[in-house]
């Protein structure tokens, strides 16, 4: 994601977006981790 | 266990040590020793069975005394028939025998007869027994996955260097597993779009759909989730696994749709079940039809996979034959490209195909999935 972000940005801008990505996912799994965990029913492997 | 369980960074902090701390030499026996104990741990029964079939395995594949077609045989039969045991004792499925299940059976197995076929074709460099322990026992596939091909798991075992942007890839992907599981799976997927359909007429075709729809979006978040976290995990310890899944609700037919989903089965099944059959029978349909229905009922042993896997071949099979009906005879004058709106249309039939197809497996009976197509096709 960082090459794709360095074509188009600056290495700055590139890196800023990439932590505030970064940091936003990690607050996301965080935020629905006690979420009860959805049955994965994909036969019974 | 699964990548979410109480305790599961313990463990994957434990095997990266486990594959970086010892000095190199021990490495290999320290990826082994940690399987074991995990599998051990969580359920002896399974790691019983897992030393069992694996030591069968390298026997069958080794033993010079034995031809390679009886070998090649007898693994099949042992795996395939351990499979269906512990299918079948999850489909008898009272309280009793749900203990039974044994985690991680069928990848194992289809691990485990990829070698044997491998080893008695001649396909496989040199290698130990170290070599086959450590890819039958190795952590990150233990449970879901991907199956993973030996020669290239060889080949990254003795090459693996520590590498700072591997291992950089390894931590996104963990993210995005994560991400995929907690984040569109159990929140946007189970929380969210399933309270919405609990609003709607489950006899409605809007209600069938959307159940179909919703089932098929949390299978895909959640195992692509799964192998994700486990490919990111193998990244760090230096192994590039197979890919599992690559958007396969982009997919433009069904073929391409199974070149997308669960790509290591599906790759397992093309090589061991469709391409024999195919030199056998000399006619692709047969081979199609049998390979997509061992495929269903891998996934569990019931009529409703056995419908699901058939029901797949059968578009594949329509497909190939629309394609021969169409190098016969050529619906476009030669040179004109096929218009973007045609690959819009086929992209929406493969999906609406995927997704009644989940019909057969998002229920508990298949007449419950006969109800549920009914009202899907408004009859």
């Amino acid at each position: 994601m960082y090459a794709f972000l360095m074509k188009y940005m600056p290495a700055l801008a590139a890196e800023i977006i990439l932590v505030i990505w970064y940091t936003a996912l990690i607050l996301a799994v965080i935020l629905n981790w006690d979420l009860p965990q959805a049955e994965f029913r994909y036969g019974n492997m | 266990m699964t990548w979410t369980a109480e305790g599961s960074f313990y463990w994957m902090a434990l095997f990266v040590s486990a594959a970086w701390l010892p000095p190199r030499n021990a490495r290999p026996y320290a990826l082994i020793i940690f399987g074991i104990l995990v599998l051990g741990m969580v359920s002896p029964k399974s790691l019983l069975v897992m030393l069992g079939l694996g030591t069968f395995g390298y026997g069958a594949a080794h033993l010079r005394k034995l031809p390679s077609r009886w070998a090649i045989t007898t693994i099949s039969i042992c795996a395939v028939g351990c499979i269906i045991f512990n299918k079948a004792n999850i489909h008898i499925g009272s309280e009793t025998t749900g203990s039974m299940l044994l985690l991680g059976l069928s990848f194992y197995a289809l691990r485990i007869i990829h070698y044997v076929i491998e080893t008695r074709t001649a396909s496989l460099k040199r290698h130990t027994l170290t070599d086959y322990a450590v890819y039958v026992t190795f952590y990150p596939i233990l449970i879901a996955g991907p199956v993973h091909r030996f020669e290239e798991f060889r080949r990254d075992l003795y090459r693996r260097r520590w590498d700072r942007a591997l291992c950089a890839g390894g931590l996104e992907r963990i993210l995005y597993g994560f991400v995929k599981i907690t984040v569109m799976g159990n929140y946007f997927v189970n929380s969210k779009l399933d309270h919405w359909i609990a609003g709607i007429d489950p006899s409605s075709w809007a209600g069938a759909y959307l159940r179909c729809f919703s089932f098929g979006a949390n299978m895909y978040f959640q195992f692509s989730g799964y192998s994700d976290i486990a490919i990111g995990l193998a990244m760090i310890a230096g192994f590039r696994l197979i890919e599992n899944f690559r958007f396969p609700f982009l997919a433009v037919n069904i073929q391409d749709f199974w070149r997308r989903w669960h790509i290591s089965a599906a790759n397992w099944f093309r090589d061991y079940v469709f391409t024999p059959t195919l030199a056998v029978s000399r006619h692709p349909i047969p081979a199609i039809l049998l390979s997509m229905l061992l495929l269903g009922i891998w996934h569990e042993l019931s009529i409703r996979y056995l419908a699901w896997g058939l029901y797949h071949g059968f578009g594949i099979a329509v497909l190939r034959l629309f394609r021969y009906a169409k190098s016969a005879v050529p619906l476009l004058p030669p040179g004109l490209q096929v218009r973007k709106s045609a690959t819009l249309l086929s992209w929406l039939i493969t999906l609406n195909f995927v997704i009644v197809g989940f019909a057969f497996t998002c229920t508990n009976t298949l007449q419950e999935s006969f109800v549920l197509l009914k009202t899907l096709f408004l009859l």
